[in-house]
């Protein structure tokens, strides 16, 4: 198992029958991560990037970045303070604002709320989809495995991107009305991109751990547990599952990378969440119509997904080699 | 070897099946494309269904997936709305070459690939070989180079590149080489015609289709193609060529005093090759399809570029051949890559 083969040496039992807490497979991973010098650079990246939308939040409201302004259609990033055609005086566009005079700097901080939360929650459903079907199809195999693994085939024929695009107007067809999710009113539109993303991306995940399960499935310890009487779900879910934590973790964390690129990319390509709630992808969509105007429309928001992506990587990478038990490092 | 290609290809065909059933299913999940004339109070009720008889579309879904595969001009429609069949149907199927009426371009499927597929190549080929260009050469470079500042260099910019959606290098390109080289020089008073266009194939002025013109089109798109493209396949051909360069023989090849170039072109790059041959084999597939973000950014009229035209209103027929050429390349070109591996590298035959 994985926490015997690394350092031996201190994971030696104690007299009194009890092993030392220092060294679970969560601590070993947790130093070998924080020798990592990109991952925790990566931490240190994403940790701005979640400042930023989060304090940002308590700076302008919702509201503000949902505002459209006539007289500041476009208009570059400046520091004067904005007189709107209602007679407020509002903070200045930092950043420029967009096609319809909305404020680009408030909708990246709600924006990028609403693409981490695209991200974190299509992950989630990708993960438990792609195990269990990995976990049935390697456990059971025979008939269930060739469908199953058949169809993951036949699908990862498809170019993902085309198969988002192709599903996207079943989903989006209510694109007026609304959930109230944290107390906040978001389009509808957010839950269709979650699921599609989510449901089309455990492909790949779902092949890791079926081959890990054909591996496991033929070791000594499973063969005891099966002579002790224990029940096919025992088995799997606390025997085998645990044994394919670590490649679970890694394709969780680069997958929320992925499905934050995808997610602007369909946004990008106007099929994705629909305004006025704001995702990185959609403030990008502006810049579609003006490929060589209004340049301020998708630096600010390209930068934070760079960033988000960029680090994310290299957490994924760290996490990869700390949860590797054939690297000493 | 005739056992495992002809087991290989056995396998392909359930696989196909299902990727025509998965692909006509998406397709259709769209709703009518003709659902908008609802609306229109222009459109009678007898117009609706004429239209939706003409495209097949008031069969039931099994009806029109035969319809789609093997065509419909062996049994009657009603187009006369008297209940009965009355005219033979025309469409001849996928398998008689026919994939229907593109309901967006007024035209054949079939027409639209023709136009649309050799200006995908252009920019795909030629954005794929400036890809494999630079990929081997960087990643060699960086694998016999390993830990340099070369090496750090070409690492730190891939992981970059590879964390950055393609519209974004493709619009970063377009602020420097298009606009900021425009303003730069209006400013000194040159001639802004000199810097790099962004849109289209050709300059929309001039009448004639000259290759310079061309070229000159084609530096953004291919540039946008290529940057991420190269930094992932240039890390692959690194890690490759390292864990050839560490491997016994390589050894075995410098203690007898060969030149280092020969080792490395001769010796080690041949081995570090064979992985490449699928990873080319598995990337042909694509691009064919085009690419749908970067032809969307440059209106390269493209097959990407068709395709999103065809996504809203819905183009079923579109979007079906489409996504099942894509589908069928892959398949077809992941078996090519299996049988060319086992045919180059025995060892695979056997596991």
């Amino acid at each position: 198992m994985a926490n015997a083969t690394t350092e031996p040496a201190s994971n030696v039992i104690k007299l009194d029958g009890r092993r030392d807490k220092a060294d679970s497979l969560l601590r070993i991973t947790i130093r070998r991560f924080l020798r990592h010098r990109m991952a925790v650079a990566g931490l240190i990246i994403l940790s701005f990037v979640i400042l930023y939308v989060s304090v940002g939040a308590l700076i302008y409201s919702e509201s503000y970045a949902n505002k459209t302004s006539l007289t500041e259609k476009n208009s570059p990033p400046s520091f004067a303070p904005v007189t709107r055609e209602d007679g407020s005086i509002n903070l200045p566009n930092y950043l420029g604002t967009d096609r319809l005079g909305r404020d680009i700097l408030s909708r990246t901080i709600y924006g990028g709320q609403i693409s981490l939360l695209i991200g974190i929650s299509a992950v989630t459903i990708s993960i438990t989809i792609g195990t269990i079907v990995g976990l049935v199809s390697g456990y059971f195999g025979g008939l269930i495995d060739a469908i199953l693994m058949r169809f993951v085939e036949a699908m990862l024929a498809i170019p993902s991107l085309i198969l988002l695009i192709v599903i996207q107007p079943v989903l989006i067809k209510n694109s007026t009305s609304t959930i109230n999710l944290f107390g906040r009113q978001l389009s509808i539109t957010v839950l269709a991109i979650v699921v599609i993303i989510g449901i089309f991306s455990w492909l790949g995940l779902s092949r890791i751990v079926r081959s890990m399960v054909l591996s496991l499935k033929e070791q000594e310890f499973v063969t005891a547990a099966r002579m002790v009487g224990a029940s096919n779900s025992r088995i799997i879910f606390t025997h085998i599952l645990p044994n394919c934590i670590a490649p679970i973790v890694v394709t969780a964390t680069l997958g929320v990378g992925n499905a934050i690129v995808t997610e602007t990319a369909l946004g990008f390509l106007g099929f994705g969440v629909q305004e006025p709630t704001a995702t990185w992808g959609n403030v990008l969509s502006g810049a579609r119509q003006f490929v060589d105007e209004y340049p301020w429309i998708w630096m600010a928001p390209g930068l934070l997904i760079t960033l988000t992506v960029l680090s994310i990587n290299f957490i994924g990478d760290g996490l990869r080699d700390a949860l590797d038990p054939r690297s000493q490092r | 070897m005739t056992k495992y290609v002809v087991q290989r290809v056995l396998q392909t065909i359930p696989l196909l099946i299902i990727v025509t059933i998965v692909v006509f299913t998406l397709s259709f999940a769209g709703g009518n494309p003709f659902a908008y004339l609802a609306q229109d109070p222009r459109a009678t009720e007898a117009d609706r269904f004429l239209l939706n008889e003409k495209y097949g579309l008031n069969d039931s879904i099994p009806q029109q997936f035969v319809t789609w595969l093997i065509g419909d001009d062996w049994r009657m429609r009603d187009l006369n709305m008297d209940g009965e069949g009355d005219t033979p149907g025309e469409r001849l199927g996928i398998f008689r070459g026919d994939f229907g009426q593109s309901i967006s371009f007024r035209k054949p499927v079939a027409r639209v690939f023709a136009d649309r597929m050799p200006n995908t190549l252009i920019l795909m080929v030629t954005q794929y070989v400036v890809t494999i260009i630079f990929a081997v050469s960087l990643g060699i470079l960086a694998a016999i180079k390993q830990y340099s500042w070369f090496d750090n260099i070409v690492t730190g910019v891939s992981f970059v590149l590879y964390a950055m959606p393609v519209f974004l290098i493709a619009l970063l390109l377009v602020q420097i080489f298009a606009v900021q080289c425009r303003d730069l020089l209006k400013a000194l008073g040159g001639d802004p015609g000199v810097c790099l266009p962004v849109q289209g194939m050709w300059n929309v002025r001039s009448q004639s289709r000259e290759l310079g013109d061309l070229l000159r089109h084609l530096i953004l798109p291919v540039a946008s193609l290529s940057a991420i493209s190269i930094a992932g396949h240039s890390r692959y051909i690194r890690s490759t060529m390292l864990e050839v360069i560490n491997s016994d023989y390589i050894r075995t090849a410098r203690s007898k005093g060969l030149s280092e170039r020969r080792i490395t072109f001769l010796h080690a790059f041949k081995n570090a090759s064979l992985p490449l041959i699928t990873i080319v084999a598995l990337d042909i597939p694509f691009l064919l399809g085009g690419a749908v973000i970067t032809e969307t950014v440059f209106s390269w009229p493209g097959m990407g570029q068709a395709f999103i035209q065809s996504v809203q209103p819905a183009d079923p027929p579109l979007l079906m051949a489409f996504t099942v050429m894509t589908a069928v390349a892959v398949v077809f070109f992941q078996l090519v890559a299996d049988i060319a591996y086992s045919w180059l590298d025995p060892r695979i035959r056997y596991n």
